[in-house]
């Protein structure tokens, strides 16, 4: 909280001393630092939203000091970018943001293809088990605990399914104990926060990824996910949602139905498959150049 | 003379309820979806009925009753027919009664609106045969016109039609296969002698069915005079206008706020203020004039999209996986002997249950994902496979104790009772050989080794040992 008040002071500075058109500032420690430099400066300023405090805390204890800070400075701004529909909705709804105000500029995602790795969890693989991966922080907004509920119901049917979760957060403890609890620690692995090439490894050895977030402003994962050849299930609560065709959608909420789905995704071997096929295609028109240009659009029209 | 020959096709699908993976085994029903979603078959039948067959039929009656001239032809799927009499009869019988004014015809079709002739040609026919049956029992009369789901055809199934006594055959006017040629005229497929193909005259059906309540189409608001105008252009360069359509545009898609049901209630009088138009049924329509030429459709042509052709059935994989499926099952189900089983077995061939998969998501993309009641189309897929896998099941167990029942019958050991030995067929699963068991078993599986071994259960349970 500091940190955003002491750049709001060297944003002033700056922006006293430089010359510039348009103020663009990302996410809410650095909204104070936009509205600022406005305030000095007299330019127009752009708050770019990729989560809220609403986001980070699933709707419960949200946090007073950041909400504030978010609240004053969306009055402040004269365009407000959100990443995705559902991001657009809560700053209307939650913020009593002018929903004309805001454009939505959708996030884009990295379209090179990836270098094939061996597969990870080898001797899993040949015994023939199925890999369930989520990949993420272990939160409360990340709805992982939805996820170990779902892997109940599916190992009841086919205990052939082993579910990985990696990542770290301040929730991992809890999900340790509800795997517990639930007689799943046959089934469930904790992999730990992978990254880099063990990350990719894990993403091409998964049957199938499943992103259950309670409230996603974007979310990347499935996305990287479709490009490492391995399709998603991910929750309508999500901005990522409303671009992508070939995942599947569920409510976070829905256990019965995610399990349904992580089993279908398994019976149907032809469904995964022309998800991944379909999927990656359509990746192409999710590019970061027409994010680029859509926010280039933006900064003309406050420039007229 | 030019005559219009008006033609409204009206079907309803069974759809598939949200059947998830967990009811395979345990659930029998897949079509009873009971929420207030579009997957409620009910809701959905008594929704248009309200909004499309009640009012148009109303419309329909008046217009026969007052215009001596007016004539037209329906088309039924059996699922639609099976609904109306389930859940709206009022609808049914205001169709009977169109019909009974003997100048309203019922087309041929597949019972279960499927893609059967593509698949299966004799399960094509036995569907072709049991909605001959049912128009015969509801309305008393008998198809002499064919019609396939989708308008879809080819020359062979003209061929078909021609042999099976049909008088004519529908298709799409489609450019591609006409050339310069007119669809105002009658033709003849190749290879044929006597059937006539009628030509749908794709403009002027979509500037009703597709574009009427377009406001960003050049010609809205399309008025009756207008319209009847660009019908009365053809008189000199053509013979028949064959408006071919969804029953449904009138007031489902195209809603009356759009002044559909005013267009359709004045038409008739306005068409015929020319005195040298007037209405034909199908039949009229081709026994009133020749052939002009010859159309050679090789390839399916159908109305939909603007491919014309099945990719909005079977254009992905999970579509043709699903399809192929289903008619993969077609000597299993037909072995059961089992009506229920082979019934529900056709319901999910009817095509839309594929339609709802389809992931074209161009232009046309946007029509699929307006008539699907599925959140997507792998929602579709997966509600659909997890039914068949049940009917699967289902028609697996009957056809297994078929097979023991076949080779008890065959050694005649008429006093071993036949249930006794599934039960113990089951037991055996469980035991090993060195289980004590009864002696009169022993007996009876030495006697019936050879049999036996051509059950895989039985040569499964032997490798066990």
């Amino acid at each position: 909280m500091e940190e955003a008040y002491r750049f709001a002071n060297q944003a002033a500075l700056i922006a006293e001393d430089e010359d510039f058109d348009i103020i663009h500032a990302h996410d809410w420690v650095a909204y104070l630092a936009g509205v600022s430099a406005k305030r000095v400066s007299g330019k127009p300023l752009i708050l770019h939203v990729h989560a809220t405090s609403y986001d980070q805390a699933a709707s419960d204890n949200v946090d007073p000091g950041i909400l504030k800070i978010e609240k004053e400075c969306f009055q402040e701004a004269d365009k407000i970018v959100t990443v995705s529909n559902f991001t657009k909705d809560i700053i209307v709804n939650k913020h009593g943001v002018d929903p004309k105000k805001v454009e939505v500029v959708h996030n884009g995602c990295d379209v090179t293809e990836p270098p094939r790795h061996a597969t990870t969890l080898r001797g899993l693989k040949e015994q023939g088990k199925k890999i369930i991966l989520y990949h993420g922080r272990i939160t409360i907004q990340k709805g992982v605990d939805y996820f170990v509920s779902a892997a109940r119901r599916v190992v009841d049917v086919d205990p052939n399914v082993v579910f990985v979760i990696s990542g770290s957060g301040d929730m991992a403890h809890r999900i340790m104990h509800q795997v517990g609890s639930m007689s799943l620690s046959k089934n469930v692995i904790f992999a730990g926060a992978l990254w880099g090439e063990d990350r990719d490894r894990m993403y091409q050895s998964a049957d199938l990824l499943v992103m259950p977030s309670v409230s996603e402003p974007f979310g990347l994962v499935p996305l990287e996910a479709l490009q490492h050849g391995t399709p998603a299930l991910i929750s309508k609560q999500s901005g990522v949602a409303e671009v992508m065709i070939h995942v599947l959608k569920v409510d976070f909420w829905d256990v019965e139905e995610m399990a349904n789905k992580i089993l279908a995704t398994l019976r149907y071997p032809v469904m995964r498959e022309q998800m991944v096929q379909e999927g990656k295609r359509s990746l192409f028109t999710i590019s970061w150049r027409e994010a680029a240009n859509k926010v280039i659009q933006l900064y003309r029209n406050l420039l007229k | 003379m030019l005559t219009v020959c008006p033609y409204f096709h009206v079907h309803q699908p069974f759809r598939v309820k949200r059947y998830r993976v967990f009811d395979i085994g345990n659930d029998n029903e897949y079509f009873n979806e009971d929420s207030e979603t579009d997957l409620n078959n009910r809701r959905i039948v008594e929704k248009v009925a309200n909004k499309s067959y009640r009012p148009t039929n109303k419309i329909l009656q008046e217009l026969l009753d007052n215009h001596e001239d007016f004539r037209f032809a329906l088309s039924f799927s059996g699922t639609a027919l099976e609904q109306f009499e389930k859940y709206t009869p009022d609808v049914l019988e205001s169709f009977q009664k169109l019909v009974a004014s003997g100048r309203v015809e019922i087309l041929a079709d597949t019972y279960h609106h499927s893609l059967a002739f593509f698949y299966s040609v004799p399960e094509f026919e036995r569907q072709v045969k049991q909605h001959e049956n049912k128009i015969k029992s509801l309305f008393g009369v008998t198809p002499r016109v064919f019609r396939n789901t989708e308008l879809s055809y080819r020359n062979d199934l003209a061929k078909w039609c021609e042999d099976n006594g049909y008088l004519g055959i529908m298709a799409e006017g489609w450019g591609k296969y006409l050339g310069w040629r007119s669809p105002n005229f009658l033709y003849q497929p190749p290879a044929c002698g006597k059937i006539k193909v009628l030509l749908k005259n794709y403009k002027l059906s979509d500037d009703v069915a597709f574009r009427f309540g377009n406001r960003g189409w050049e010609s809205w608001p399309l008025t009756a005079d207008t319209y009847a105008g660009w019908i009365h252009s053809h008189h000199g360069n053509g013979q028949t206008i064959n408006l071919f359509m969804d029953y449904e545009t009138f007031g489902e898609h195209q809603w009356e706020d759009t002044g559909i049901f005013d267009f359709l209630r004045s038409l008739p009088s306005v068409l015929t203020q020319h005195p040298d138009t007037t209405f034909k049924t199908p039949t009229e329509t081709v026994l009133s004039y020749d052939a002009v030429g010859v159309i050679d459709v090789p390839e399916i042509l159908t109305w939909a999209d603007t491919d014309r052709d099945l990719t909005a059935w079977t254009g992905n994989d999970i579509q043709r996986d699903a399809i192929n499926a289903t008619y993969g099952m077609e000597s299993q189900v037909l072995q059961t002997g089992d009506e229920n089983i082979i019934e529900t077995w056709r319901k999910l061939q009817t095509s839309d249950h594929f339609y709802y998969m389809c992931t074209k998501w161009s232009n046309d993309g946007d029509v699929h994902a307006y008539f699907s009641p599925y959140q997507s189309p792998y929602d579709a897929y997966i509600a659909f496979m997890n039914a068949l896998s049940d009917l699967q099941l289902r028609v697996n167990r009957i056809n297994q104790t078929l097979v023991v029942e076949q080779s008890v019958t065959d050694v005649s050991v008429a006093e071993v009772e036949i249930e006794e030995v599934i039960r113990e067929k089951l037991r055996v699963e469980e035991e090993s050989e060195e289980t004590p068991v009864v002696s009169w078993w022993l007996r009876l599986k030495s006697s019936l080794k050879s049999w036996f071994m051509k059950i895989p259960f039985f040569s499964n349970s032997r490798k066990r040992d």
